[in-house]
């Protein structure tokens, strides 16, 4: 039985399980089911509503709130699996309407999660790309990350969009009754599904509720929504859409959240509906105080971050989680430095992850030279680029060396197929969640990161805590984290080039790898002088309060 | 937040004259958070007289395992702030003297012009004077065709196109932006490419509150009617890169001006026939060089 806030009162659970107790749904099938009338009890306020609840096959995704919600039909996989009666809690009425307004929420299949890869394109062209994609799977990236260098020097700073006006208008509040009620924040996700902005989204969601928040949060992404059941929501009201939103119901949403709720502040993780709307926020009520969470740079499109840029001037402060992004920031996009916070994320969860004073020489001896790979098996960590390093190295050097391949995820095939082509499979241990990070790392010598873009990697500061050496690719703020001597390009063919060679000498001297590491346990340090994000966001949410 | 400022000094083989460019460095009225010297493996006692800084916790040496020349020692130094985290780097020679006030004195005067000229500034520089008092020949700025226009609103400030380093400030915004000195440089215009390469956007500005001492052996400019064997090497690397500059960088009506008035100035000077092929050479060789300037990571 999901806890999620509901905005509405049960007349007929129809069996779902909405009421509690067993029912048709499952967990995460409840908490989209709430989520979406939460949705129509705020456009329909006073309402009524007979619900047809669809269940579709895996891979299918949820619409949730879109126009298909008004249409009394389904395609054929889909499944009626209940029909549930709710009104609406929200105050207002029908007026000389109808009070009983059919809805048909389509809940998706499992399994629809993580957004579509460059490569999954439909037709023949599709077919084309992923041939090249996955037959060739480091020429392909060479061209890729040629382009990107390509788009970074001379495609994107020719497309951005122009900064959008300051607002001059200080209106404090269009409902000023509205004080009176719980004080709410608004938070804009892409989706819940497991990621680090993610994970790092609903950290700042529970310091809300901490802070005697009521939390709201929006998502924007399609997705089976695999984290709507984490305790973070408990209590908080979510409203995943299924974009775009019929007819007027953007700004029925818009107005129906800002008079039913205080809300004090907004704080945009990952979300573009609700970034495009900050300038609606503040210019009816500008004392809503706007911060967004940025952490990485998107090169080939600008991301959220060239998103946050064009909308800088209705944002108060812009926190960013590495020193690449505050720099990025202030220095080559002139966003005034007094509106940019750094705090970063070190541990997410996972303790303190304090670097050891002093590191010891490598673990055993007498066993072979282990390097580690640890991360989603996705096309931005490039496992396949690990393996034919992996290969390359294995080919160069005499001595025994050991490969762990740890983590999960779309190219999880694709690695099972490389490790067997690229001859690894005598050497290589492939190890899955829910295997613990901490026991591949007691097991490592040296940690190879060789992702196309990074914020701060979590796994270096874990790393560095069981004194592991890391050897990285030099994208976003690595160089914050790792030695500069264990910095590689990103080009995939320049990267096994100097992966390899450094690899090698890392292995036959034990003093250099002790010197990386010291590097790393350096910058560990000298970070976390910074402020960390979970105090500076605590703070923050305190001031929201006045 | 205040601002962190990291002084950057290069060094090779002057410790007569570096205890006194270091101390005047550290008793500004507006104090360096770092001072950063560059120490271009030198043979002489300046790694002795550097040790003698080691309990000041603002002073960090790095000695180089080569003589790198004044580009590769500047961008060592540059770098290494910017790593810091420095948000203004002050870089000079190792004969320049600071009067106290330098530092605040263009920390204020660079702040004035950006509000004047409602502009981001890409570098100021201090006037450079020789040990008698006089203006220094070798460390005068270019100026613009306005030059005087921040004198005109009352600031003793000039609006100029490029300075050598002898007491130059340089905010992170532009190291940010147009990376480091050209390292393959060596020596002799990595500090007239620099300054024109970071003033894509604007000019610098020339503070004439701000006050150095460059104690050179004579206070003469250079040019190349000056050339003779024992200085060649030096000029060599000037007419390659400034070669390479103008031809790649800049126009060839201007390469094509550099490389007459060179000769001009080596006739005039009587510059053997061998030296000035040797130039010529050089010249040649600046079409084919064309560095590329290396970027800096942000570390803290």
């Amino acid at each position: 039985m999901t806890n999620a806030r509901k905005l509405f009162e049960i007349v007929d659970d129809g069996d779902s399980g909405l009421a509690g107790g067993d029912g048709r749904l499952s967990e995460r099938e409840l908490g989209l089911l709430v989520g979406a009338l939460n949705y129509h009890s705020l456009i329909q306020p006073g309402r009524e509503f007979k619900t047809v609840v669809l269940r579709g096959p895996d891979g299918a995704l949820p619409r949730l709130t879109n126009a298909s919600c008004h249409l009394l039909e389904w395609d054929s996989d889909r499944a009626v699996v209940c029909t549930v009666g709710v009104r609406s809690s929200v105050s207002g009425g029908p007026g000389g309407a109808s009070p009983l307004v059919p809805l048909v929420i389509d809940l998706g299949g499992e399994g629809s999660e993580g957004g579509a890869a460059f490569y999954d394109r439909a037709g023949l062209k599709g077919k084309v790309f992923r041939r090249a994609r996955f037959g060739a799977p480091i020429a392909f990236d060479a061209l890729r990350q040629g382009l990107t260098d390509v788009y970074e020097k001379r495609v994107t700073p020719k497309r951005r969009a122009h900064r959008m006006a300051a607002i001059e208008s200080t209106a404090m509040s269009v409902t000023p009754s509205n004080k009176e009620r719980q004080p709410a924040i608004l938070f804009g996700l892409h989706w819940f599904e497991m990621g680090g902005a993610e994970r790092w989204a609903l950290e700042s969601i529970a310091l809300a509720k901490e802070a005697g928040f009521l939390p709201i949060v929006v998502t924007d992404r399609d997705s089976s929504h695999p984290w709507i059941t984490r305790p973070e929501l408990d209590g908080t009201l979510v409203l995943p859409l299924s974009i775009p939103l019929p007819g007027n119901e953007d700004a029925d949403l818009l107005l129906a959240l800002l008079s039913e709720f205080s809300i004090r502040g907004i704080h945009v993780h990952h979300n573009g509906w609700l970034y495009e709307r900050l300038a609606w926020f503040k210019a009816m009520d500008h004392s809503i105080q706007i911060v967004d969470s940025l952490h990485i740079i998107e090169w080939r499109t600008g991301g959220f971050v060239e998103v946050a840029v064009k909308l800088s001037n209705t944002i108060d402060v812009h926190h960013v989680i590495s020193p690449h992004l505050r720099d990025y920031l202030t220095l080559e996009r002139d966003v005034p430095k007094e509106r940019v916070a750094l705090a970063p994320l070190y541990g997410l969860n996972t303790g303190d992850n304090a670097p050891a004073a002093a590191a010891p020489a490598r673990k055993d001896q007498g066993s072979p030279f282990t390097v580690s790979f640890i991360g989603r098996l996705t096309q931005q960590k490039r496992p396949y680029l690990f393996l034919r390093y992996a290969a390359q190295l294995r080919r160069s050097v005499r001595e025994d060396i050991r490969f762990i391949v740890h983590g999960d995820g779309m190219l999880a095939d694709e690695t099972v197929r490389l490790i067997t082509r690229y001859g690894l499979s005598d050497c290589l241990e492939l190890r899955r969640p829910p295997r613990s990070v901490e026991e591949t790392l007691a097991d490592s010598d040296l940690l190879v990161i060789s992702s196309d873009n990074e914020g701060l990697t979590l796994t270096t500061f874990e790393a560095t805590a069981q004194n592991v050496a890391v050897l990285s690719t030099d994208v976003g703020s690595q160089a914050s984290l790792v030695s500069a001597k264990a910095l590689v390009p990103r080009q995939p063919f320049a990267f096994i080039k100097h992966a390899v060679e450094l690899t090698k000498d890392i292995m036959a001297s034990e003093e250099l790898r002790t010197r990386i590491l010291d590097e790393q346990r350096e910058k560990i340090i000298a970070l976390k002088e910074l402020p960390e994000a979970r105090a500076w966001t605590k703070t923050l949410y305190e001031g929201w309060k006045a | 937040m205040t601002d962190l400022v990291a002084a950057v000094v290069v060094t090779y083989n002057r410790v007569d004259k570096l205890g006194r460019v270091l101390d005047s460095i550290l008793a500004q009225t507006r104090a360096v958070d770092q001072l950063i010297v560059i120490d271009n493996a030198s043979s002489d006692s300046t790694p002795e007289l550097l040790a003698s800084y080691g309990d000041d916790p603002r002073v960090e040496v790095v000695r180089l395992e080569t003589n790198t020349g004044g580009a590769g020692g500047f961008a060592a130094g540059m770098e290494k702030a910017y790593e810091r985290g420095a948000d203004w780097v002050w870089i000079m020679d190792d004969d320049c003297y600071t009067g106290e006030t330098a530092l605040e004195k263009l920390l204020d005067g660079h702040t004035a012009a950006e509000k004047e000229l409602d502009r981001k500034v890409p570098y100021s520089c201090s006037l450079v004077r020789y040990t008698d008092g006089s203006i220094c020949e070798m460390n005068n700025p270019g100026t613009t065709w306005d030059w005087g226009r921040l004198i005109a609103k009352g600031q003793n400030t000039v609006v100029i196109t490029n300075c050598s380093f002898v007491s130059v400030l340089i905010p992170r915004r532009s190291i940010a932006r147009y990376g480091l000195p050209l390292v393959e440089y060596f020596i002799w215009f990595d500090d007239m490419e620099y300054t024109l390469r970071i003033s894509a956007d604007g000019p610098g500005v020339q503070i004439l509150d701000s006050v150095v001492t460059h104690d050179m052996p004579d206070n003469r400019g250079v040019n190349f009617g000056d050339l003779n064997s024992s200085n060649a090497w030096k000029f060599y690397y000037g007419a390659r890169n400034e070669s390479s500059y103008r031809w790649h960088h800049d126009n060839k009506l201007d390469w094509l001006k550099f490389v007459l008035g060179t000769y001009v100035w080596m006739r005039r000077g009587r510059v053997s026939r061998r030296l000035q092929l040797g130039v010529a050479k050089r010249i040649l060789a600046g079409l084919k060089f064309n560095p590329v300037p290396k970027q800096v990571r942000s570390v803290r």
